[in-house]
C-alpha cells in the first residue's frame, strides 16, 4: 500500500544575492494514514522548506528537485489549476502566527466559509452552517455568534482555532501544522494541541508536524524526523526522541532541549545569604499602571508586587504573556518608575530625586541581558564600543583600560577577539547574547536582569547561554533574575522562583517545592503544559 | 466607535482653527508693511502710495487695531461668513471664489476619478501579469508619473492633443470635452503617485501569512490578491486619496494656468502675484477646510474598510494576544 | 511549477524565528559592502542614472565650459526659433539664443535653489521631529497640532503663501518650497525617533548610564540619519519641482536669468510653433527628478 505522502529526495534551493543557498538536500520522508509525523530541527535545519514544499507554496523561482506524492499523485510540478484542487481539499496548512494567519479586514466565518464556497462544496447558508459547524469543533465557543467577529476581536487562542477551523473545515486528509502554537502561552498551547490531536484521531486525517521544540514533538507525533542542515538526520518515534536518539546530533538537540525532568545547571545554595542582609534590588508593593490613550483603556501591568533579591540568589520569574513580568525587570532595572509603591536597588529608593552618584552607583549594581539579542545592539556600533558603553558611562576607566576590560570580558563570555570589531548584523543570535552578558558584566554589577533572554535561540545556543549565566552565577558571585515564559527554562538556573498572572505573584518559593507541589491551580496547569514530561496522563 | 468619532471631530476642528489663525498670521508675519506692498504691487512702486491710501487700507483689513482685537475680529469675521474683499477686483472675496469653485471640483473629480483607476489598473498589473519582465515595466512606468514636472506634462499634452492632432480645445472651461486635458495632465502625478503605493501595498501584503492561508486554502493568485491583498493594501491608498483631494488646489494651479481655467487654483496664483492678502487668507481657509472636511470624511469611513480602528485595543502583533490570552486559561 | 507567482523580492527567511543565520552568511558580510556597490553598479538604471546627474552637476559646476553659447547675449537672430540641429541641440529661441546653453546655465540656479530648499527642510524638519519625538508630552502635541495644520495646505500653495510674503526671487522660492517642507520631515523624524527610542538598544544605553545627550548624539541621530538620507534625496527631486513649478508661474528667476522652470514658462507662448522650447528643457527636469529618485532607491538599499 502506498503511503498517503511520500517525499523522496527532495532538494529545495534558493536563489539568494550571493548565489544558489540550498535549503533542502535530499530528504525522504514517508507518512501513513492517519498517523503525525513531526518535522524537527534548529533554525535553518530546513523544516519549513519542506513543508512549504509539500504544499507547493515556493513562489517560482525557488528550484525544487525531486519527488513529492499524495496518494500516489506526484506533486512537483504540477500545474496551478491542478494544485487549486487539491490546496484546502486535500492538503491543509495551519500557519505560524494566529494573528498575522488570518485576514484582518474579513470576518472570520467568512475565511473559513471560503474553502468550502471555492472547492465548490457548499454556498451560501449551507457553507454558512458547515463552518460554524468547523469552529466549533476547532473548540472556539459560541461559534455561530462570533461567524462575523473580526480577527482582532478575538484572543491569540481563539485565533488560532479559527485557522484550524480553516484547515478541517473541507476534510482534507493531510493538515500541515507548521509551528502551529509557538507564539501562543503554554497554557493555551496544550488546549490547541489536545483538541488538533483529538480532531485529528477522530477524521482519520494526517498531520505533518512542523516545530522546533523537541519536547512537543515528542509528546504529540507518532514519528519524528529530526533534520539538520537541510538533510534528515535520524528517523524514529516520538516516544524515542528524548532519551533514546541514536545519532550523535539528534543526541545533542535532545539533550540541549530544556524538560521539566532535565538537571537543573544551579545547585540550591549552600549558605543563602542571611534574610537580614540589604537587598540588592527590592520592590516593595509596586504598581505600574499604563494610562490608556484615547479609546482604549489603562493597563494595570503591576497590582501590588513585592520583591527582595540578596546576593548571590538566583531568582527566577515565569509567567504568560500579560502577566507583568517584564514590567517588573524594567522596574528592577530603573527604566520604569513605579505608579505607586517603591522600588530600591541596595536599599535607596529609586523613587526620590536621587544625585548623580546615587544614580550611577544603582546601574552599576544592577545590568541587563534583553530579548531580542539583534535590537539590543545599536546596528551602527561595533560590539567593542557598545560592550564599553557602560565603561565609559559609569566609571573613570580610561580608553585604554577599556580596551583591556573589553577583551577580558569577550574571553570571559569566549567571544573571539576579532568580534569586538564586528557589527551586530554580522554576528549570531548566540555570540549576540553573549556579548550582552559581556556587556552587562562591564562594570562588574553584583545583579544581572536577565528578560527572555534565551527565548530567542535554538536550543542548542540556548543551552551555551543557560551555562554561561550558571557558570557566572557560582564563579563570580553574581546574583540573577531570570525572567521567562518557560518553566523549564527558569527551573534549570534558578533556586527560587515567582509565578505572576495578571500583574501579581500567585505563588513563591524555592524553585525544587514550586514544582513538585504547586499550591495554586493556576500553576499547576502552567506545570501540566509544559510538554516534555516523562509521568504523561495522556500520551498517545 | 462614538468616542472614536468624537475624537476625530475634535481633531478637525482643531485643526481649522489653526488654518484659520495660519491665514490670520500671514499678514502678521510679513516682513515689511503689507499694506505698503499691497499698494505697491511688486513692491517698486511703494512709495507712490499717499500716506491717505496707506492709512484707509490699514483701517480697512484692522491693522490699526491691538493685535488680539485684530485676531477676535478675524475668527468673528470667518464665522459670519464675512472675509473681506479681494483688493485686486473690488469684489467681496466669497463671490470670487464662488465664482471659481466649480470650474476646480470639475477639474479635481475628474483628475482624481482618473487616478484611482489608472493606479488600479496598474499595480495590479505590475503584480498579476505573468512574466517578471512585464510586471517590472508597469511597476517602473510608474515612476515616471511621480518624476514628471506636471506643468511640462499639461504644456506637452497640448502641443501634441491640441495643436497637433487638434482633438481637444487648447483653452477655456466650456464643456466637457475641456476638462480632458488639464485632468488628464493632473492626473499623471497622482496617478503614479496611488500605483507606487499601491503595488508596495499589494507586494507587501501577498508576503504576509495570511495570502498563505488564502493560498493553502486553494485559491488561485487572482483571487489572492483581488479577495485578500487588495482590500488591505488600499487601506493606505483610501489615506492618500482623502489627502490628494485637499491637495488637488495645489495641482490646479498650474494646470489652470496653462489651460486658462477661471478656477479657485488660478485665482490663488493672480492672488499671490497682485499680493492680494484677503484673497489669499480665504483661499487658505478654503484649502484648509477643505482638507479638514475630506480627511474627516475618510477618518469617519475608514472603520467600514479597516475594522481594526475603532477597537478598544488597537492588536499590536503580540499586543493583542498578551492581553486577552489569559482569559483562555480560566 | 506552483499557482504562486509572487515576486521574488521576498527571499528567504530560511526558517521563521531564525536567531542563528548560519555561519556562512555572517562571515561574508565583511565583503558585503563591495559586492552591494558591485551589485547597483551593474544595474544599468542607477549606473545611467548616476552618469546623468554627474552630467548636470557638472553643469551646474562649470557652464561655462559645457555650454556651447553664452546663455544671455549670444544672440544669433538669423538662427532665431529654429529646431533642434547639430549646431543647437536643443534648437534656438524667437531671441536667437541657444536653449541648450540656457538649459546648462540654468541648472546651477534650479540645483542650488533646490539644494538650498532642501537644507531648510531637511535641518528644521529633523530639529523639530527630534525634539517632538525625544521631549515628548506638551511640546510634542504642540508641535505635531502645528504640522497637522501646515500639512492640510497643500505643499505648493504654502508656498505661494510664503512668497507672497517674502517677495519673489530665486532665494525667496529656494525659502518657501524648503518652508513647505518641514513638516514632512518632522513628522518622519518624529517618528524615526520614536521607533529609536523603543528599540531595546536604548534600553541598555539607559542602563549603561547615559544621559539624554549622549543617547541622542550616539545613538538616536546615527540611526535616524539612513531613513533621513533617503528621504532627503527623494525631497531633493521634489524641490527641483517645486521651484521649477514656482518659476514657471513667474514666482522665481527675472529674465533674462536662465533657471529651469523659467525657461519652460519662457517657451509657452510658441507651443503651437516652437516645441523645443517647452518640451526639451521640461524633458531635463524629469530626467534629473527620475535620476534622483532612482539613486534614492539606491541609498535605501546600501544603508539596509
Amino acid at each position: 500500500m502506498t503511503a498517503l505522502l511520500q517525499v523522496e529526495d527532495l532538494h529545495v534551493t534558493y536563489r539568494g544575492s550571493t548565489g544558489a543557498v540550498p535549503a533542502v538536500r535530499g530528504v525522504d520522508l514517508r507518512l501513513e494514514r492517519g498517523r503525525t509525523l513531526a518535522l524537527v530541527g534548529e533554525s535553518g535545519s530546513g523544516k519549513t522548506s519542506i513543508g512549504r514544499a509539500v504544499l507547493g507554496l515556493h513562489p517560482r523561482g525557488v528550484r525544487q528537485r525531486g519527488s513529492i506524492t499524495l496518494d500516489g499523485t506526484e506533486l512537483l510540478g504540477l500545474p496551478a489549476p491542478a494544485w487549486r484542487k487539491i490546496r484546502g481539499r486535500r492538503l491543509a496548512l495551519i500557519p505560524q502566527d494566529p494573528l498575522a494567519g488570518l485576514n484582518p479586514v474579513h470576518p472570520i466565518g467568512r475565511q473559513v466559509a471560503e474553502v468550502l464556497v471555492r472547492h465548490r462544496l457548499a454556498k451560501g447558508a449551507e457553507a454558512r452552517e458547515q463552518a460554524v459547524q468547523a469552529l466549533a469543533e476547532a473548540g472556539l465557543e459560541d461559534a455561530e455568534r462570533r461567524y462575523g467577529a473580526f480577527p482582532h476581536e478575538l484572543s491569540g487562542g481563539q485565533r488560532q482555532r479559527v485557522l484550524i477551523a480553516i484547515a478541517i473545515v473541507a476534510r482534507p486528509e493531510l493538515i500541515i501544522a507548521d509551528e502551529p502554537t509557538s507564539a501562543l502561552d503554554v497554557t493555551v498551547q496544550k488546549q490547541i494541541l489536545d483538541r488538533l490531536a483529538l480532531l485529528t484521531a477522530e477524521l482519520g486525517t494526517s498531520m505533518l508536524l512542523i516545530t522546533h521544540d523537541l519536547a512537543l514533538a515528542a509528546d504529540r507525533a507518532d514519528e519524528v524526523a529530526v533534520l539538520a542542515d537541510g538533510a534528515l538526520v535520524e528517523l524514529l518515534s516520538g516516544s524515542d526522541l528524548l532519551h533514546s536518539a541514536r545519532t550523535p546530533a539528534a543526541q545533542h538537540l535532545a539533550a540541549a532541549a530544556p524538560t521539566l525532568d532535565s538537571p537543573a545547571l544551579i545547585p540550591p545554595p549552600a549558605n543563602p545569604a542571611p534574610v537580614e542582609t540589604v537587598p540588592l534590588v527590592a520592590a516593595h508593593d509596586v504598581q505600574v499602571v499604563f494610562p490608556g490613550r484615547g479609546v482604549r483603556e489603562d493597563v494595570r501591568a503591576l497590582d501590588g508586587v513585592s520583591l527582595a533579591v540578596r546576593p548571590r540568589e538566583s531568582v527566577g520569574i515565569v509567567g504568560e504573556s500579560g502577566s507583568g513580568k517584564s514590567t517588573l525587570a524594567r522596574v528592577l532595572l530603573g527604566l520604569q518608575a513605579p505608579t505607586a509603591g517603591r522600588a530600591e536597588v541596595l536599599g535607596v529608593d529609586q523613587g526620590r530625586r536621587l544625585g548623580r552618584a546615587e544614580r550611577r552607583a544603582a546601574r552599576r549594581a544592577v545590568q541587563p541581558v534583553f530579548q531580542d539579542p539583534y535590537s539590543s545592539f545599536d546596528p551602527r556600533r561595533t560590539i567593542g564600543a557598545s560592550i564599553a558603553e557602560p565603561l565609559g558611562a559609569l566609571t573613570r576607566i580610561g580608553r585604554r583600560g577599556q580596551a583591556r576590560r573589553v577583551a577580558e570580558l569577550m574571553d570571559q563570555v569566549r567571544l573571539p577577539a576579532t568580534a569586538a570589531g564586528r557589527r551586530p548584523r554580522e554576528l549570531s543570535g548566540g555570540q549576540l547574547q553573549r556579548a550582552a552578558i559581556a556587556r552587562a558584566l562591564a562594570v562588574s554589577p553584583q545583579l544581572v536582569v536577565a528578560d527572555e533572554a534565551v527565548s530567542a535561540l535554538d536550543v542548542s545556543v540556548q543551552a551555551q547561554v543557560l551555562q554561561l549565566l550558571a557558570r557566572l552565577h557560582q564563579e563570580q558571585d553574581l546574583a540573577l533574575v531570570f525572567i521567562s515564559h518557560d518553566l523549564a527554562v527558569v527551573r534549570q538556573v534558578s533556586t527560587r522562583v515567582l509565578v505572576m498572572r495578571a500583574g501579581r505573584v500567585v505563588e513563591q518559593g524555592p524553585t525544587a517545592e514550586v514544582l513538585t507541589s504547586p499550591t495554586t491551580e493556576y500553576t499547576r496547569a502552567l506545570i501540566e503544559a509544559v510538554p516534555g514530561r516523562t509521568p504523561t496522563g495522556e500520551r498517545r | 466607535m462614538l468616542r472614536y468619532v468624537l475624537r476625530r471631530l475634535v481633531q478637525a476642528l482643531i485643526v481649522l482653527w489653526g488654518a484659520v489663525t495660519v491665514s490670520f498670521a500671514v499678514l502678521q508675519l510679513t516682513p515689511g508693511d503689507p499694506v505698503r506692498i499691497m499698494l505697491g504691487g511688486a513692491g517698486d512702486a511703494a512709495a507712490a502710495a499717499s500716506p491717505e491710501q496707506v492709512a484707509a487700507l490699514r483701517a480697512e483689513l484692522g491693522l490699526d487695531l491691538p493685535l488680539w482685537q485684530q485676531y477676535l475680529d478675524f475668527l468673528g469675521r470667518v464665522l459670519t461668513g464675512d472675509l473681506g474683499t479681494a483688493y485686486s477686483t473690488g469684489q467681496p472675496v466669497t463671490a470670487e471664489i464662488a465664482q471659481a469653485l466649480p470650474v476646480t471640483v470639475e477639474l479635481g473629480v475628474a483628475a482624481i476619478a482618473t487616478s484611482v483607476v489608472a493606479a488600479l489598473v496598474f499595480a495590479l498589473l505590475g503584480v498579476l501579469l505573468p512574466g517578471a519582465g512585464l510586471r517590472s515595466l508597469f511597476q517602473s512606468v510608474t515612476v515616471l508619473g511621480v518624476a514628471m514636472p506636471s506643468f511640462w506634462v499639461a504644456i506637452v499634452a497640448l502641443q501634441l492633443f491640441s495643436f497637433r492632432l487638434g482633438w481637444f480645445p487648447a483653452f477655456g472651461s466650456d464643456g466637457v470635452v475641456a476638462v480632458v486635458l488639464p485632468a488628464l495632465a493632473m492626473a499623471v502625478l497622482t496617478a503614479g503617485t496611488l500605483a507606487q503605493v499601491l503595488t508596495r501595498g499589494l507586494k507587501d501584503a501577498l508576503t504576509e501569512p495570511y495570502a498563505d492561508t488564502a493560498r493553502a486554502k486553494g485559491l488561485s493568485e487572482v483571487r489572492v490578491v483581488l479577495g485578500h491583498a487588495l482590500r488591505n493594501a488600499s487601506l493606505p491608498v483610501f489615506t492618500m486619496v482623502g489627502m490628494m483631494v485637499g491637495g488637488v488646489l495645489g495641482g490646479a494651479a498650474i494646470v489652470e494656468t496653462i489651460f486658462g481655467r477661471q478656477g479657485v487654483g488660478q485665482l490663488f496664483v493672480e492672488a499671490v502675484r497682485a499680493h492680494d492678502f484677503p484673497l489669499i487668507q480665504a483661499l487658505i481657509i478654503l484649502t484648509g477646510g477643505v482638507f479638514v472636511l475630506v480627511t474627516l470624511a475618510v477618518d469617519l469611513l475608514y472603520p467600514l474598510i479597516d475594522p481594526r480602528v475603532v477597537a478598544p485595543y488597537r492588536s499590536g502583533r503580540t499586543g493583542g494576544v498578551d492581553l486577552t490570552a489569559r482569559t483562555e486559561v480560566a | 511549477m506552483t499557482g504562486t507567482d509572487i515576486d521574488l523580492v521576498r527571499l528567504p527567511a530560511l526558517e521563521p524565528g531564525a536567531a542563528d543565520p548560519p555561519a556562512a552568511a555572517a562571515e561574508s558580510t565583511g565583503r558585503g559592502r563591495f559586492s552591494r556597490l558591485r551589485g547597483w553598479l551593474s544595474a544599468p538604471g542607477a549606473l545611467v542614472s548616476a552618469v546623468f546627474l554627474l552630467l548636470v552637476l557638472c553643469w551646474a559646476a562649470v557652464p561655462g565650459l559645457l555650454a556651447p553659447f553664452d546663455p544671455v547675449s549670444d544672440l544669433d537672430s538669423a538662427a532665431a526659433m529654429a529646431g533642434p540641429s547639430s549646431q543647437h541641440w536643443f534648437g534656438t529661441d524667437p531671441l536667437g539664443r541657444d536653449v541648450y546653453s540656457r538649459v546648462v546655465h540654468g541648472s546651477r540656479l534650479s540645483m542650488l535653489a533646490a539644494g538650498l530648499a532642501v537644507t531648510i527642510s531637511v535641518t528644521a524638519g529633523a530639529v523639530l521631529g527630534v525634539l517632538a519625538g525625544y521631549v515628548g508630552r506638551w511640546l510634542d502635541s504642540l508641535l505635531m497640532r502645528t504640522v497637522d495644520v501646515l500639512v492640510a495646505i497643500p505643499g505648493l500653495l504654502l508656498s505661494m503663501v510664503v512668497v507672497s510674503m517674502l517677495g519673489f526671487g530665486v532665494v525667496n522660492v529656494a525659502v518657501a518650497v524648503g518652508v513647505a517642507g518641514i513638516p514632512g520631515f518632522a513628522r518622519i523624524m518624529r517618528a524615526e525617533t520614536l521607533r529609536i527610542l523603543s528599540r531595546p538598544y536604548l534600553d541598555a544605553a539607559r542602563t549603561s548610564g547615559l544621559g539624554h545627550v549622549a543617547i541622542m548624539v550616539r545613538h538616536v541621530l546615527p540611526n535616524a540619519s539612513g531613513a533621513l538620507a533617503v528621504l532627503a534625496a527623494l525631497e531633493l527631486g521634489g524641490a527641483i519641482l517645486a521651484v521649477s513649478a514656482l518659476s514657471f508661474l513667474g514666482f522665481g528667476a527675472v529674465p533674462p536669468t536662465p533657471e529651469w522652470g523659467a525657461l519652460v514658462n519662457d517657451g509657452r507662448g510658441y507651443i503651437a510653433s516652437a516645441w523645443w522650447l517647452t518640451a526639451l528643457p521640461g524633458a531635463v527636469i524629469a530626467a534629473t527628478v527620475i535620476a534622483i529618485n532612482r539613486l534614492s532607491r539606491e541609498i535605501g538599499v546600501v544603508q539596509r
